[in-house]
């Protein structure tokens, strides 16, 4: 005889679960006999001794090691042996049978197994070999007979006799409860069971949310999911298509079922009345629980339990708060989607509406990022604090850089020397206050090569009040250098490449207009003699001599602003410069110079005009117009003359260049002279003496007097030469002088309107050169205000004269106008005191003058000085000055300084008129 | 007995029928009957 028996359990326990199936009698394992009790049935008696009893087995090795899972299959008396070795709470791994059971343990895939007795004990002899039995179990329940309740009723005489036959135990009543009772606890563990399963699985799923960037992607891998990690025999995901859904993604054992599906979204055809349909109709998760018995499974029902599919599940996905796919996911056990798993499968339906919904927007974003990657254009972003967050490929590629040598640093990176800190400042004031700055940005490669970017940064604050810095921007490097090309036509002078006068214009006028630099000097150069070079040289010639001329000033000023102007004319614009006799020295140097040709030497000659800041107007037109008249009037002086342009306030500086050109001319040429101006005696109007004041006398005979040129000289480099030369000059007077009339003194003037301001130590030793016979008639004036400026230095230096010869007589010159205390002059060694011209001047009509003259010339008889006035220039101040007692008088009254020659006349009448 | 091809709900029910006209228990079905009971799972 052949048995059909119920393929397996999950096939049996689905039969059983429809009402309508009801066999008169059944020998039931111990979860259908529950099912059935549930139904009605009454337990006739099971065998006895015929207990359910387990094997709690693990594998050969496996020790006395603390198991972490456990291996059982889907059946509630192991459910309730869990419970009752209060095993529950081990990871418990369900599998489909008990070959699959030992299958796992076998491998180590799980650490302990639950299997019945009966099932080891026909297993082969290397099987039980590798297994460990590690507990045995046994329940006070196993298989049952059970009669239907109308059977019973019916039958209840042979019932009793088949009891009997069979030798059955009969099972009381109080034992019947206590099925009941492992029948609750093993519910209870079984569904915490399967709930953390199906909640793992839904983990299993947020992660494929979370990284997948395709809806493809997304449902396939969900599909893959169910069916790999739980489980799951097939799942597909479906798509409305017309009025049908067709499937688009499917996974698993279906063998051909989803490929032959049709399913409706109408209500009105049978198609359209399964879960997928509803489930698309109405937005709602539709359990399948028992196929046998559901309903909505009606239509599908052979082809599914030809797969031995027991259980549907169908979660309608959401995009955007519209349906727009549906997962089936079907098992071959009945219940694996209870009801009460509801809020798990509603949170699947949720994540998988965001994941959806994600990677739309990730779509966008996605495609953004791509653009941006790809971009042919300048595309950096910022943190708030400037730090690089993102560049692209761009970017890197035109500088040269790696993507980690920028992440974090600051876009300084890029910077050149070309924009100064005021530019970036006023980047981040108009950043920071939420507007977007545009400018050419000059940049630098890694490699240091400058690349112009047309950049605007724009302040951007996304939704949660960060703020990011977006740098979008240009590389017009191309078309800077091609217009730098040609500007360099535009504003060049082809021949000596320097800028023209185009070119000076602009950089002039921004300059002067913006006031950039507070003291600057605009020079304009004009080589006098280039028609000559021509014409004598060529033109050959010529042009190099330009173009030399041209290197020289690029070279001598390239802090400057250099450009050919003209034919023969250079334009200079210097800042900063440090002093205006430097800057002539600058020039001369540089033109005074032989210029080199291929073949030649060639002076030049030429013409220079300046215009400095301080006299320039803040236009350039006007700076230039005074420049060009100011060398024209340079032309007409001559040639190699630098001509100011003059207003009030630098007539001060041409004097000194006129000076200096003087003082030069006066060593060269020998210009330089004693004038003498005697002083006589008061009594008797002998003379007793000369001063001797420089002057410069020229050829033409023009003579220039000290302020011409003296403040000139003394800060120059001549004053050396020109103290041995005063020296020398004088000790040959004094000869002269004393071969006349052997008393005749000869003052020497060291006071301001004489050469040094108080005699150094340099000055006692050439001092002590002049032979002592000269000393003793040489004099050397002091002015009070120089001595009282160092009174102790003073003192030392006198002390120096008298110690070289005590004849030399020390005269102190314009006194009266130090306003000092007289009491100091006292520990000096002065023979002279020669009071100020302005009060003799004003002796005869100031009270004040007069009491002073009087004053000092009574202190000086005290202290035994002689006294000498100045100025003295009428009859009236002579009898004045002679009744105070004067010892000596100077001035026009008696002579005006003179030429050698004169003086000596002077003498030769005096001595005359003496006898 | 002829319960060939029965479904094994049904041979559960024949072994029933078959003690009441016989009086006697097939023991091979019924051997048969508990061993396919653990064999399903």
């Amino acid at each position: 005889m052949e048995l059909k028996p119920f393929k397996n359990f999950d096939e049996e326990y689905a039969y059983f679960s429809k009402d309508d199936f009801k066999p008169d009698i059944y020998y039931a394992i111990f979860d259908i006999t529950l099912l059935l009790l549930n139904k009605g049935y009454k337990i006739i008696g099971k065998f006895k001794n015929k207990n359910d009893v387990f094997l709690l087995i693990s594998r050969k090795k496996f020790n006395d090691e603390e198991p972490s899972n456990i291996t059982i299959v889907d059946k509630l008396n192991s459910f309730y042996i869990l419970y009752d070795m209060d095993f529950y709470n081990k990871n418990i791994v369900l599998a489909e049978s008990y070959n699959e059971v030992v299958k796992k343990v076998i491998s180590g895939e799980v650490d302990l197994r639950l299997i019945f007795k009966e099932y080891y004990d026909q297993l082969d002899q290397e099987t039980k070999d590798s297994i460990n039995i590690v507990k045995e179990m046994s329940l006070d329940t196993g298989h049952h007979f059970l009669v239907s309740k109308e059977f019973y009723e019916t039958h209840q005489n042979s019932i009793k006799a088949f009891i009997k036959a069979l030798e059955l135990e009969e099972i009381s009543e109080e034992n019947t409860n206590k099925l009941k009772i492992y029948q609750k606890s093993g519910n209870i563990i079984r569904e915490s069971v399967i709930r953390s399963m199906l909640l793992e699985s839904l983990k299993d799923i947020n992660k494929v949310i979370i990284s997948a960037d395709t809806e493809k992607g997304l449902f396939e891998r969900i599909c893959q999911d169910l069916v790999d990690k739980s489980r799951f025999k097939f799942v597909w995901v479906g798509k409305k298509e017309g009025e049908f859904i067709k499937p688009m993604h499917k996974c698993g054992e279906d063998n051909g079922y989803v490929d032959n599906l049709k399913i409706s979204v109408r209500k009105d055809i049978p198609e359209g009345r399964g879960p997928a349909g509803i489930a698309y109709r109405e937005n709602r998760i539709v359990i399948n629980e028992n196929t046998f018995t559901s309903e909505v499974m009606k239509f599908w029902k052979d082809e599914l339990l030809k797969r031995d599919i027991y259980s549907s599940l169908s979660i309608p996905v959401e995009k955007n708060g519209r349906v727009c796919a549906v997962i089936s996911v079907y098992s071959n056990i009945t219940f694996s989607f209870k009801k009460e798993f509801m809020t798990i499968f509603e949170e699947l339906k949720k994540d998988l509406s965001f994941a959806l919904e994600k990677i739309d927007k990730d779509k966008e974003s996605i495609v953004l990022r791509k653009a941006a990657d790809d971009a042919k254009m300048w595309l950096l972003i910022t943190s708030k604090e400037g730090l690089i967050e993102y560049v692209n490929q761009y970017v890197l590629d035109l500088t040269g850089y790696k993507k980690e040598e920028v992440i974090g640093k600051s876009p300084s990176i890029f910077k050149s020397e070309y924009q100064d800190e005021k530019f970036y400042e006023e980047l981040w004031d108009s950043i920071l206050s939420n507007k977007p700055f545009s400018a050419i940005f000059v940049n630098k490669t890694k490699n240091g090569n400058i690349i112009y970017i047309d950049q605007t940064i724009y302040p951007v604050v996304l939704n949660d009040g960060t703020m990011k810095f977006l740098f979008v921007g240009k590389d017009i490097t191309n078309e800077k250098v091609l217009s730098q090309e040609l500007d360099k036509y535009r504003f060049y002078d082809t021949l000596t490449e320097l800028p023209n006068f185009l070119a000076f214009k602009f950089y002039v006028s921004d300059i002067v207009e913006n006031k950039r630099y507070k003291d600057f000097a605009l020079i304009l150069i004009d080589i006098y003699n280039m028609s000559f070079v021509n014409s004598t040289y060529g033109f050959d010639v010529g042009n190099e001599v330009l173009k030399e001329v041209a290197n020289i000033l690029k070279q001598e000023f390239q802090e400057g602003f250099v450009a050919r102007i003209g034919n023969d004319e250079f334009g200079i614009f210097v800042p900063d410069i440090e002093s205006e006799s430097i800057l002539i020295y600058k020039i001369r140097s540089l033109l005074d110079r032989k210029i080199k040709t291929t073949k030649n030497e060639i002076s030049i000659s030429y013409n220079v005009s300046i215009v400095l800041s301080d006299v320039a107007n803040a236009d350039f037109e006007e700076v230039y117009s005074n420049a060009v008249v100011t060398l024209n009037l340079s032309k007409k002086e001559g040639e190699n003359v630098i001509k100011f342009y003059e207003s009030e306030v630098n007539t001060r500086l041409q004097e000194y260049i006129i000076s200096e050109k003087l003082v030069e001319r006066a060593f060269d040429e020998g210009l330089f002279r004693f004038y003498f101006q005697p002083y006589l005696g008061s009594k008797d109007l002998k003379i007793v003496g000369f001063e001797s004041l420089v002057r410069i006398v020229d050829k033409d005979g023009t003579v220039y007097a000290p302020y011409k040129f003296i403040d000139y000289l003394k800060n120059s480099k001549y004053i050396m030469h020109f103290e041995e030369w005063a020296l020398k000059e004088i000790s040959d007077k004094i000869r002269i002088f004393k071969s006349l009339n052997k008393d005749i003194s000869i003052s020497l003037n060291l006071s301001a309107k004489g050469i040094l301001s108080l005699p150094d130590d340099s000055f006692i030793e050439k001092l002590a050169s002049v032979p002592v016979d000269i000393q003793d008639n040489l004099v050397l004036e002091i002015t009070e205000r120089n001595i009282i400026k160092n009174i102790e230095k003073s003192k030392k230096i006198f002390k120096s004269i008298k110690e070289l010869n005590k004849h030399i007589k020390i005269s102190i010159d314009d006194f009266g106008t130090g306003y000092s205390s007289l009491a100091y002059l006292k520990h000096l060694p002065i023979d002279i005191l020669k009071i100020d011209i302005s009060f003799v001047r004003g002796i005869t009509t100031d009270r004040h003058d007069f009491s002073i003259v009087k004053f000092i010339i009574g202190l000086s008889k005290d202290f035994g000085f002689k006294t000498l006035a100045e100025g003295v220039e009428t009859k009236e101040q002579v009898d004045i000055l002679s009744s105070m007692g004067v010892d000596y008088f100077q001035g026009f009254y008696f002579a005006k300084p003179m030429p050698e020659n004169e003086a000596i006349k002077f003498v030769l009448d005096n001595m005359k008129k003496s006898k | 007995m002829s319960m060939l091809n029965c479904t094994y709900e049904n041979t559960i029910k024949a072994l029933w029928e078959d003690y009441l006209k016989t009086g006697t228990i097939d023991q091979e079905l019924l051997k048969k009957i508990v061993s396919f009971e653990w064999e399903k799972v």
